[in-house]
């Protein structure tokens, strides 16, 4: 009697073993299922707030490429791809602009500024990065690009803070002397449709990361690890060469040492 | 007929604990993988360079990835917390997990000076600013954890699961 029992017990036991298999594999196959079908769904969502949050592409008046703006026709090119925000790229600025003003005023070389937003997500949700590049646009229609970024990275905001708001953006400009059409150009958030396409022409040619400068096409790159100085020294010299390959010698060849010594101790405050 | 008694199903001490011990992974991985998304949603944009900077991927792959992955992990998220297709959801999460380790462990051996991008933000670092790859690893070897668990019991307490197949 006993031992009927026990089989009866057995038999219960793997059907309700059976049974929880089952439910097991139902519960697979379905979850599977939720779940690929949630990855479409949301992949299609991601696809639309995308395009939602693409702006619209305004070419600039000024002189420009597909994602710099242009300055001077001389036969050597220095494209500079900058963000407003980024600190090692007004240290950058700092060293450089004065000399590469001076070659582009003087007819030797073509400077191509990308203004390009890779710090968006560092501005505590003001995308300062886009709005400041596209100030800067908005000042190139006004010819006054060169003194506008020099005013932007005189008043550059710390990483990770809400940065200038669009009203200061503007006081920068009217300060400068510029009027009403600079004034709506930012207002009307213009040129950010444009400055997210530079960035992403930017990202397309393998510039991810600024300051990054080409020097005739050719990228200006120092060992791994090596400060700003090493950089502004490389490009220094490529810059040089390049001039020279074009018949071009300048007084600038004595002029960046002096400059470059003075603003060295002003780099090592800022490195690391 | 002491023998019968042992024969009713009665779970070991582990197996009455680690529904519970399942509960708690999945409200910590899924409010974790909720809130690394939403934070991204709202500017696709960064989420795209925030792949691309650690130059693993082509570009045109970077952009679906940096679109599609925010959105994903809401998606995964608000799973694992209704307790919902639990096991496959710990799957993908145990992916995506594995994935971002790798990803940051190549960014560290590469000497990239990148933020993780975990929780939007992202990109390049600024001056001063050292990574933090041992924190974001050991962080996402945790929660790896806890989703390896969910794969290997996925039955848990308080989940739409256990009203929709009763596995108990």
């Amino acid at each position: 009697m006993a031992k009927r029992y026990d089989k009866k017990q057995q038999a219960a036991r793997i059907m309700r073993e059976q049974h929880k298999r089952e439910q097991r594999r139902k519960q697979l196959i379905m979850g599977g299922a939720i779940v690929a079908v949630l990855v479409v769904v949301m992949g299609i969502i991601g696809v639309a707030l995308y395009l939602n949050q693409t702006e619209e592409v305004v070419p600039p008046k000024a002189e420009h490429t597909e994602s710099a703006i242009v300055q001077g026709d001389g036969p050597v090119t220095v494209d500079l791809y900058e963000d407003f925000l980024c600190p090692i790229c007004k240290n950058f600025h700092g060293q450089v602009s004065q000399d590469l003003q001076q070659l582009v005023d003087e007819g030797h070389v073509t400077l191509r500024v990308h203004p390009i937003a890779i710090l968006d997500a560092a501005s505590q949700g003001t995308r300062y990065s886009t709005r400041s590049a596209s100030a800067a646009v908005c000042a190139a229609d006004e010819g006054q690009f060169s003194q506008y970024t020099a005013e932007l990275f005189a008043n550059q905001p710390a990483e990770r803070t809400s940065g200038l708001d669009d009203a200061e953006l503007t006081k920068l400009g009217t300060d400068l002397g510029m009027g009403e059409t600079f004034s709506s150009c930012v207002a009307d958030k213009t040129y950010r449709g444009w400055v997210q396409q530079a960035t992403d022409t930017a990202a397309n040619d393998k510039v991810t990361a600024t300051p990054t400068v080409f020097v005739n096409g050719e990228k200006v790159t120092v060992p791994a690890n090596q400060g700003i100085d090493a950089v502004v020294a490389q490009f220094e010299k490529d810059l040089t060469a390049a001039l020279e390959a074009a018949g071009i010698t300048t007084a600038t060849g004595s002029n960046p040492d002096g400059q470059t010594g003075q603003n060295a101790t002003g780099g090592d405050t800022t490195q690391d | 007929m002491s023998k019968t008694v042992h024969e009713v199903p009665n779970p070991p001490l582990l197996d009455r604990y680690t529904p519970w011990a399942g509960t708690a992974a999945r409200l910590i991985v899924g409010g974790v993988w909720l809130v690394a998304g939403a934070l991204k949603v709202t500017d696709l944009r960064s989420s795209i360079r925030a792949v691309q900077v650690y130059e693993l991927l082509p570009n045109s792959i970077a952009e679906i990835v940096g679109i599609v992955l925010p959105l994903v992990e809401v998606g995964i998220g608000a799973l694992l917390i209704l307790g919902l297709a639990t096991q496959a959801s710990a799957v993908v999460s145990t992916l995506l997990l594995l994935a971002f380790i790798v990803g940051i462990a190549s960014a560290w051996a590469r000497g990239l000076q990148i933020d993780c991008g975990c929780f939007g933000g992202g990109g390049q670092l600024g001056e001063g600013e050292s990574p933090q790859y041992l924190v974001e690893i050991l962080r996402d070897i945790g929660l790896l954890a806890l989703s390896a668990l969910l794969i290997w019991r996925p039955t848990t307490r308080y989940s739409i699961d256990s009203i929709l197949f009763k596995t108990k």
